[in-house]
């Protein structure tokens, strides 16, 4: 078990869709490594740290995405190219970022719930 | 150009070009934009719109895009422009497309236009000419770069749109020369967050505070520069203002 001090920082983004249908997180998680593949490559992806987390209940089309804290602008690009997911139309954005699960749940998901 | 440290931040990020196919999309584009994104200030490219909705009059300033190859074909399109525009009471501007550097040139010269749009598209690639961007910041005009043609071009066209753009915004930065990211969304599912467009400048220059500026400080400049030019009530140079006693 390593130390905190060198376990790999992480920034969690929460991603809102914007589309007719309801979309999976295995199909988030697919379409996003894909996009990543293209833009840049097979090390970006690795050294990304990109992974969508799923022991968490959100609300329909929200997501928390976990990344490296360098690569947040990249993961913005690549959200802003992503428009189709399965055949499906969608739009992708940030509704915000943070340091923390509790801190991104508090500010950015419960006014959702609500 | 100093941006402080955390302001722009703070600021709302703006989206000064959406080119809607219709007017249904135009409303559908519109109402997303104020009501998911928070934006109060849109540019809208009206050559395939004849109508914008009152209640939008304030949020929104217009343009109109000239394709020109030759300066024939420009001096026609302004005309055309101008003519468009003149119908809706809105604060307005003109944009250049155009692959000839001539046209380019004169476009800017003799200040017919108020924007060019996809610079990098024009030039050959790492041939790009300094004194026309040099000419752009003495006659204030801006450069504005559409993100959905680059999405929808091909992997050679995109990595010529990325090199390019990283040379032009080098150079802009130096000379003081406003440029902006914009979408050019034709139907609802091409529409950008212009917080996300932001990250369009900064894959090219890698400066986050010039990226996250030119969707907040230098948008907003150019939105203030266009409604004062568009103002009628504003004196002209060497008109006298009140009474002269003789």
């Amino acid at each position: 078990m390593l130390k905190p001090s060198r376990r790999d920082k992480k920034r969690y983004v929460v991603v809102k869709i914007l589309g007719e249908e309801i979309i999976d997180k295995e199909e988030l998680i697919s379409a996003v490594w894909k996009e990543s593949y293209n833009y840049g490559g097979y090390v970006f992806t690795a050294l990304s740290n990109l992974n969508v987390i799923k022991d968490i209940n959100t609300p329909e089309n929200v997501f928390i995405i976990a990344i490296n804290p360098k690569y947040v602008e990249d993961l913005r690009f690549i959200l802003l190219n992503l428009r189709n997911i399965n055949n499906k139309k969608v739009i992708a954005y940030v509704k915000g970022v943070g340091g923390t699960l509790n801190s991104v749940k508090t500010k950015y998901l419960e006014g959702d719930e609500n | 150009m100093d941006y402080r440290c955390g302001e722009h931040r703070m600021r709302k990020h703006i989206d000064m070009l959406i080119n809607p196919v219709d007017e249904e999309e135009a409303e559908k584009i519109i109402s997303t934009y104020i009501n998911t994104f928070n934006v109060n200030k849109i540019g809208i490219c009206v050559n395939n719109i004849r109508k914008i909705p009152k209640k939008y009059y304030d949020k929104v300033i217009i343009s109109y895009v000239v394709k020109a190859n030759t300066k024939k074909e420009l001096e026609k399109g302004v005309k055309d422009a101008k003519n468009h525009l003149s119908k809706f009471k809105i604060p307005s501007f003109v944009i250049l497309t155009s692959t000839s550097y001539d046209v380019l040139r004169y476009g800017v010269e003799k200040r017919k236009v108020d924007a060019l749009l996809d610079l990098p598209l024009s030039f050959e690639m790492f041939k790009i000419d300094e004194v026309l961007i040099g000419l752009c910041s003495q006659n204030n005009i801006s450069l504005m770069f559409n993100f959905n043609t680059f999405r929808r071009s091909d992997r050679n066209k995109k990595v010529k749109y990325l090199r390019n753009l990283r040379k032009i915004l080098q150079i802009a930065y130096k000379k003081n020369v406003i440029s902006m990211p914009v979408s050019g969304a034709q139907t609802f599912y091409e529409i950008c967050n212009p917080r996300e467009l932001s990250s369009f400048m900064f894959i090219a220059y890698r400066n986050l505070q010039y990226a996250l500026a030119s969707t907040s400080f230098h948008a907003e400049e150019f939105w203030d520069f266009i409604t004062k030019l568009n103002d009628k009530t504003r004196p002209v140079a060497g008109m006298y203002i009140g009474d002269i006693d003789a």
